[in-house]
């Protein structure tokens, strides 16, 4: 909203330099956000919060600055007033009650329409109306002054000369001042003539009755229309005007009549016009409103002094009527301001005249909600994740935070995705969908890492992910881990490139820090963007799974312009939960020392690591601690074509005794002798 | 015999350094009395030639005599003030040490922790509700009605007629109110959303943590407190706040809430636009419409709410100028926190 400081004078002398004024009414809730110096006057813009539609009118904005800075306020006082009685000329009926609430018509005779006089013309033109003839500026400069919306229409133009409120007729239409023709609908209110809409209530007039250089005979227009009707018509019809804007926020019964009688007398001194006919319908008086306010109440909810007289002095500033009572204010407050309904709207008006700065800042003395209550004060899920979160980090992997919506192209890289939800008014292509895994946003930071010349991205996100089941939307939290490029190396040790290993290590590292002694099981994984090694990972049990992990196929790194190999993981934070909350009991130490055995075989390539190291297990029997790949070779000189060399730790203890060494033995050679069985030629 | 011996080499092994007058002379010196062909190697390697007595006296001397010449060199290579880093077995001190990758929490995990851990000092919990939501709990709840403009400032993102992204995390009031009775006490950090073109200071998505403290005798007063405490604590012990009155559905008194400017100490900078203050966050009581929501009785309990955008104060803590930076995850700019 913009104001004329010039124009405020003309209702209260301020006195403030500009710029303590700006202050002043910052401090008091209105925010200036922005100054323009226009000649001798100054425009300041105003933001006007959607609970004070009084303050969207100069005569508002200028009670307000009264009050907040202590100054008298002089108010216009129409000469000519509303008949209380309807006198049948112009003629007018309300149909739609609910719609319009009130609905004042004027007849002016005698009109003369032509160019307004300069002080009009400038004033307008200042708060950026165009100027547009003597009637119609009239018309928005009491909207202006007042906040009532007014509408000319010329009455020769009415078909059947009189006016009926209605909601429109299915297949109507307004071909409007803003020369847009608006196909309605029923519910939207409309002002209509004999054949036709001739306006849409509180939005917009029509064309075909707008006030010319012709006309002669003006009908004007002042009501209060329902809020809700306003809104709902101009959202449908996408449009926004000086009008709507204040019916939506509300008008008041008694500003309808106010405005009706500024602007008629302004009519007959500006164009010679000459009223013949008041038509008044509907309510006349929004009933009053009478809010007792408690002084203990609302000292209470501030937490400062309020003494008596002066938050009754405040109230009265604001154009209330106020009584007291022993510790009671009854209140009454002007009929403009629409937001005051119950007391806490009053302690909000004390609080603010007083000035928020000078409430104290005090130290809550409640002590109710201190620990104690059985309540802990971290959620143990969060706890978790913090703690996930700072051991990824002592990983060597930086945390990333993404965009929880993503595009269809984005996501389609992965595979369509029918769990995925879409959102139904993105306003830019990467607001299309929400993610329902982490993993593309991640690739796509890993892509524009390496673009610019990053060379190792270790990466990690905990997040939400969004699915669709059936009819409901679920939201799990997930944890997802990218390594992709090279590792950082030194002058000592080369880097090399990031692979499914140390992807697959730093996941089990994860679940070691939280679970004593995991078990880990891979099953194989069916994910199309997956190539090359991969495996879903479970923990203890092969139903507890928690995640995936493996290496992006190449089409997914194409995709994205990446070169080389990305490892990615994804792994749900529920069930990770679940799968390591094991309760923790201390085994004793050791008191005897172990034996190790080192056994080197060449397999043929079919043969897994896994199934090696069961078979080592199995034979060895009980007092195998730990089995462990110290290393693997394919040196060909050593290991032939289609096959590859692996050498293992194992490590025998007995958890009684010392063991000797031909026990050892014993189960050593029935190691060796499962393991020929399996095909694989030991190295001597 | 060996002793004399011993004590010879000693006195001249002492002067010969004591004078060698540059590193090369003093490596030559080094590989004279400490090398393979030296003669207290020699001793050491023909040792078990002595009687058994003699052995321990004569190893351990000889040791010590190694060790007094070592470091009779290096302490002279130390004056010649040529050494620098290297040392007589010829290592340089100054190579890098073998770099341990250091990598980082995001900013935005950060400041959620540091934000968070200063209101669970001070007694309050932390909750989370659902980031998709219904009409209800983003706006009816929250005295934000169907068909009041205020609903405008809350442009937001839906699923379907009844479903939306959450564009306030305002919404866990509800949920938490719902569930438990008041007194209260908690926080509820997370991300919310709204229908925006990105640019340099708007993002379609954004964090925000929700306060509320819900008993019998909570006073706006205390909220300045409160806030007041917050502000010292994360921007820090210099700053001042002030509070503004300002429009908010679900709080009355409400209030905008500015921060002393922490560039210009509030004298007046092109970040707080010459004002000297910044405004960070919005609070006010809970509105007694809201208490009527969750069934919790106006006349009996007050409370007051607040709700700060992570990546705003983050942003101003930091000095960074564009909130794009965040969710580029650029990993130099990730490194900087």
């Amino acid at each position: 909203m913009k104001v004329s400081l010039e124009w405020l004078r003309e209702f209260t002398p301020v006195r403030l330099p500009v710029a303590k004024l700006i202050d002043r009414m910052a401090m008091g809730g209105l925010e200036v956000v922005g100054v323009e110096k226009k000649g001798t006057d100054t425009v300041l813009e105003i933001e006007i919060t959607p609970n004070r539609p009084d303050l969207l009118s100069h005569v508002g904005v200028a009670r307000e600055i009264a009050a907040l800075t202590g100054t008298t306020l002089k108010l216009p006082r129409p000469f000519l007033k509303t008949p209380r009685q309807k006198t049948g000329s112009p003629g007018i009926v309300i149909e739609d009650k609910k719609g319009c609430l009130r609905y004042i018509g004027r007849l002016l005779e005698g009109v003369r329409v032509g160019p307004s006089p300069s002080w009009l013309a400038s004033r307008l033109e200042r708060l950026g109306f165009r100027s547009i003839n003597n009637v119609v500026d009239i018309t928005n400069f009491i909207l202006l002054e007042e906040g009532q919306p007014l509408h000319a229409f010329d009455h020769d133009k009415i078909a059947g000369g009189k006016l009926v409120i209605r909601t429109a007729r299915r297949g109507e239409k307004l071909p409007a001042l803003d020369e847009v023709t608006y196909f309605l609908e029923p519910g939207d209110l409309v002002i209509a003539d004999r054949d036709k809409p001739v306006a849409l209530a509180g939005i917009i007039g029509g064309k075909g009755t707008e006030v010319s250089l012709g006309t002669r005979r003006v009908l004007l227009e002042s009501a209060s229309f329902n809020p809700a009707r306003v809104r709902r018509t101009a959202k449908r019809l996408g449009i926004t005007t000086e009008s709507s804007y204040r019916f939506e926020r509300g008008v008041s019964l008694k500003g309808v009549a106010r405005g009706s009688e500024r602007a008629a007398e302004l009519l007959i001194k500006e164009t010679g016009a000459e009223q013949t006919g008041v038509s008044d319908l509907g309510e006349k008086l929004s009933p009053k409103r009478t809010i007792s306010l408690s002084l203990r109440e609302l000292e209470a909810t501030l937490g400062i002094a309020c003494p008596k007289a002066k938050t009754k002095k405040e109230f009265i500033a604001l154009g209330c009527r106020v009584s007291a009572g022993t510790d009671i204010l009854r209140v009454t407050p002007p009929p403009s301001r629409l937001d005051l309904k119950e007391p806490v709207d009053l302690v909000e008006e004390a609080g603010r005249l007083l000035g928020y700065d000078r409430i104290p800042a005090t130290v809550p003395v409640s002590e109710r909600t201190a620990v104690g209550e059985g309540r802990s004060p971290l959620d143990p899920k969060r706890a978790v994740e913090t703690h996930i979160k700072e051991l990824l980090v002592s990983q060597g992997l930086f945390e990333v935070v993404t965009y929880s919506l993503l595009s269809r192209t984005l996501l389609g890289a992965f595979g369509a995705d029918p769990s995925a939800i879409a959102i139904r008014n993105p306003v830019s292509l990467e607001q299309e969908l929400m993610r329902p895994s982490l993993l593309p946003r991640l690739v796509e930071v890993a892509a524009f890492n390496h673009r610019r010349k990053v060379e190792g991205v270790p990466i990690f996100e905990v997040g939400t992910v969004y699915q669709k089941e059936g009819s409901r939307y679920r939201e799990r939290k997930k944890v997802a881990i990218l390594l992709s490029g090279k590792t950082s190396g030194s002058w000592r040790t080369q880097s090399t490139l990031y692979d499914y290993f140390d992807l697959k290590g730093r996941c089990e590292a994860l679940v070691k820090a939280f679970h004593p002694s995991p078990k880990f099981i891979y099953s194989s994984v069916s994910a199309p963007f997956f190539s090359g090694p991969s495996q879903t990972l479970c923990v203890d049990s092969p139903g507890q799974k928690i995640g995936i992990l493996g290496e992006l196929s190449p089409s997914v790194s194409s995709f994205f312009d990446v070169k080389g190999k990305m490892a990615v993981a994804e792994i749900d934070l529920e069930d990770f939960i679940r799968a390591t909350s094991v309760s923790k009991t201390y085994t004793p130490l050791p008191k005897h020392p172990s034996i190790r055995r080192d056994v080197a075989l060449i397999v043929g390539e079919e043969c897994t690591s896994e199934e090696l190291t069961r078979a080592i297990r199995e034979a060895g029997g009980e007092w195998v601690k730990d089995v462990s790949l110290f290393d693997t070779y394919s040196d060909p000189r050593i290991v032939p074509k289609g096959s590859r060399g692996l050498a293992y730790r194992i490590e025998f203890l007995h958890p009684h005794r010392t063991l000797t060494d031909e026990e050892v033995n014993e189960k050593y050679q029935a190691v060796l002798d499962a393991l020929t069985q399996l095909g694989a030629q030991i190295r001597k | 015999m060996v002793k004399e011996t011993l004590d010879a080499l000693e006195a001249s092994a002492l002067s010969e350094i004591e004078e060698a007058g540059s590193r090369e002379l003093l490596e030559a010196l080094r590989i004279k009395f400490l090398g393979r062909q030296s003669p207290l190697a020699f001793i050491l390697k023909e040792i078990s030639a002595l009687p058994p007595a003699e052995r321990p006296v004569v190893g351990q001397r000889t040791n010590a005599l190694k060790e007094k010449i070592r470091s009779r060199i290096e302490e002279k290579l130390r004056r010649l003030g040529k050494t620098e880093g290297k040392t007589s077995l010829g290592i340089d001190a100054t190579l890098p040490g073998l770099p341990v990758e250091v990598t980082k929490r995001h900013p935005l995990s950060q400041a959620i922790d540091d934000i968070s851990e200063i209101f669970l000092t001070l007694g309050f919990r932390i909750a989370e509700g659902p980031e998709i939501e219904t009409e209800y709990y983003n706006f009816d709840a929250l005295n934000i009605p169907l068909a009041h403009p205020s609903r405008d400032t809350f442009d937001t993102f839906y699923l379907d007629d009844k479903w939306l992204l959450r564009s306030q995390t305002s919404t866990v009031q509800i949920r938490v109110m719902e569930k438990e009775k008041p007194p209260l006490r908690i926080v509820a950090p997370g991300r919310v959303f709204r229908p925006d073109a990105v640019d340099a200071s708007h993002s379609f998505m954004f964090h925000q943590v929700e306060g509320l403290w819900v008993d019998r005798d909570v006073r706006f007063s205390d909220l300045k407190g409160v806030l007041a405490l917050f502000a010292r604590r994360f921007f820090g012990p210099k700053t001042e706040i002030r509070f503004r009155p300002h429009f908010f559905p679900f709080t009355e008194p409400s209030a905008e809430v500015d921060i002393s400017c922490i560039f210009c100490s509030g004298r007046g900078c092109r970040v707080c636009g010459q004002k000297g203050w910044l405004e960070v966050l919005g609070a006010g009581m809970v509105h007694p419409n809201v208490f009527r929501a969750v069934r919790v009785d106006p006349k009996r309990f007050r409370g007051f709410a607040f709700g700060l955008g992570v990546e705003r104060l983050a942003m101003l803590k930091y000095g960074i100028d564009d909130i794009r930076l965040f969710f580029e995850n650029d990993l130099r700019f990730l490194n900087q926190f």
